[in-house]
């Protein structure tokens, strides 16, 4: 019979939840808290609620943020003409790594999934919309993933979009950087010599 | 490419077999239910990863064991001489581990042209008897074996027709049988990616039976002396009426033959006009998509039609007319593959010289005769009377083991 201590194991299946951590894993970080000084403990488990209680969706583009409009959108250095559209709030992140984007964002929480009865009014498809109407853009760019959902996303956009005069571009894919060209998929080969370029 | 060395563990009626072969034709000789194709599937199993029979692995683990093992040495002669060793283990839970060299192979693509394999299976006149999905699997693991990107083109369409079917049925839901504009436009959007990913598939599957075509009917035409073969590709927009009305067709002159002139050029000239077709005919179909709620245009619905004097084989052929047939399109596989990947095919003849005449048999020996790795199976010698075949080894099948036999 194994060691069975309930508070221990009731911890363990809260972390196996977790993605990217399995039994094993959970149960390691479970064992390391126990040694933890009750201090450090307690910084983690007020920075889990602190988090939970401060971050929400900024009200213009659904990204992550403290304030009820997050710092990208307040930023008036920024270029407003421009809207870039993601899947996920963590994508804002990605791209805003790079520091070649200067624009703002546009965080959808989905794609179109009619198997997960997920339509246009599902993802903030309406909210970008009236965005798009109420002020001055000139470009939208969009950077879904280049999924099955991702791409008819992306169609749907440009079918709504396009009326209303914007241009609208989409990030190139092709072949990864310092990447070789053995590695890649024939998929992404083939699209890489159909939208090659000049240069 | 040809199989040296062939370990079974525990694979089907087959506790323990260990044989060597050389590159030659290899009789194997045995009772009904004895296990001749039962070895035949193993080394197709050993070029696919997967077997031509049956789709549950638990079939295959001997009854009584937890795992089963392929274990094969491939290899080439010549003045670079090159050897494979693959293992397969299949498990009870499903799982299958594939090792090349004894290194892992996670993507079966990454194997299938190791070793490439044309069966000849009595299974085979479905093809021809059976429905449209029959046919089209056919297309499907030929292409599979000579381009690699097919599979995951056919897999992504997959995927959005899934989609598609999907907001189709709950459009019902919502708006009743009339299409509102909102489902309308979310639908447009995935017919549009459904049309650039079904097009590829299309393409390549019509590029494939056109380079068929004028093969298989000289094969066709020699072994039926002065009648005339020919073979088709139909679109799905092509044909007549609904699926289940389709297979009632009375009339033997297949008249989308006359349209199929003029879609010749619809592939023929650009990838464009395909897709611009594709997309015209599913939005043509949107109602009677709605209607019975499923997408009624795509390849997905594709087929091959194949004409003996100017009738349709699939409902005035004889049943020995339909298993030459069948034949025939194995050949043009093997001479497709042949082609393509540059590497000697091994052929698997299971029990194929059973429903033909004498005169048949010699043709398909003639056709297949002293140029690959070949098995073949009987369950008779007298099969294969008077038909000139010189063997290199004979096997005999029987009490779940394989015993080489005299020659």
């Amino acid at each position: 019979m194994a060691l069975y201590i309930k508070s221990i194991e009731n911890l363990i299946n809260e972390f196996k939840k977790l993605p990217g951590i399995g039994p094993k894993s959970a149960r390691r970080i479970a064992y390391f808290l126990l040694k933890l000084p009750d201090d450090d403990i307690l910084k983690l488990s007020r920075s889990i609620v602190e988090m939970k209680e401060k971050v929400k969706f900024c009200s213009q583009c659904y990204g992550l943020s403290e304030e009820d409009v997050c710092y990208i959108c307040r930023d008036e250095s920024r270029d407003r003409k421009k809207i870039c559209i993601v899947e996920e709030a963590g994508d804002v992140a990605i791209i805003e790594k790079t520091g070649e984007y200067r624009g703002l964002y546009h965080v959808l929480g989905g794609l179109l999934s009619p198997i997960e009865n997920i339509g246009p009014s599902e993802i903030r498809i309406p909210m970008l919309l009236s965005r798009v109407k109420k002020n001055d853009v000139d470009e939208i760019i969009i950077a879904l993933n280049p999924t099955v959902e991702g791409e008819s996303t992306t169609v749907y956009l440009k079918k709504i979009l396009q009326p209303l005069g914007i241009k609208i571009t989409r990030l190139a894919s092709g072949l990864p950087v310092g990447g070789n060209l053995e590695y890649a998929d024939e998929i992404t080969i083939g699209r890489a010599i159909s939208e090659r370029r000049e240069i | 490419m040809y199989l040296k060395k062939l370990e079974l563990i525990n694979y089907r009626n087959y506790s323990k077999v260990n044989l060597d072969f050389g590159k030659d034709t290899i009789l194997i000789i045995g009772n009904n239910g004895n296990g001749k194709t039962n070895l035949l599937e193993s080394i197709h199993y050993l070029s696919t990863g997967k077997s031509h029979r049956t789709y549950t692995q638990d079939e295959i683990i001997k009854w009584g064991s937890k795992q089963s093992w392929i274990r094969a040495i491939v290899g080439s002669d010549g003045v670079s001489p090159v050897n494979h060793l693959i293992e397969i283990e299949m498990r009870k839970d499903n799982e299958t581990r594939i090792k090349v060299d004894k290194t892992t192979r996670r993507k079966k693509t990454d194997f299938v042209s190791i070793l490439p394999t044309v069966i000849f299976s009595p299974d085979d006149l479905k093809i021809i008897k059976d429905g449209p999905s029959e046919r089209r699997n056919f297309l499907d693991s030929l292409l599979e074996k000579i381009d690699s990107s097919y599979y995951r083109q056919r897999l992504q369409y997959q995927k959005i027709l899934a989609q598609r079917n999907s907001l189709i049925k709950s459009a019902d839901k919502s708006a009743g049988s009339k299409i509102d504009r909102e489902i309308n436009l979310t639908l447009e959007a995935w017919d549009s990616n459904l049309v650039k990913y079904g097009s590829s598939v299309i393409k390549k599957r019509y590029e494939l039976l056109d380079e068929i075509r004028p093969e298989f009917k000289d094969y066709m035409e020699n072994f039926f002396k002065g009648v005339s073969a020919d073979i088709f590709y139909v679109f799905s927009w092509n044909r007549k009426n609904m699926p289940d009305s389709f297979e009632n067709e009375s009339s033997g002159n297949y008249q989308d033959v006359e349209i199929q002139d003029e879609d010749n050029s619809v592939v023929g000239s650009m990838e464009r006009n395909l897709e611009e077709v594709f997309y015209r005919k599913l939005r043509e179909n949107i109602d009677k998509d709605m209607q019975y709620k499923i997408t009624t245009i795509g390849p997905h619905r594709d087929d091959f039609v194949i004409l003996l004097n100017g009738k349709n084989l699939r409902f005035f052929g004889s049943q020995g007319q339909q298993r030459v047939a069948s034949i025939c399109l194995r050949l043009c596989e093997l001479d497709i593959l042949k082609e393509k990947i540059k590497e000697d095919p091994v052929l698997l003849l299971d029990d194929v010289f059973s429903e033909l005449d004498i005169e048949r048999k010699k043709m398909l020996v003639k056709a297949v005769k002293n140029k690959f790795q070949t098995f073949i199976t009987a369950t008779n010698m007298s099969y294969l009377d008077k038909l000139d075949m010189e063997f290199g080894s004979k096997l005999l099948v029987m009490d779940n083991g394989i015993t080489p036999l005299d020659l």
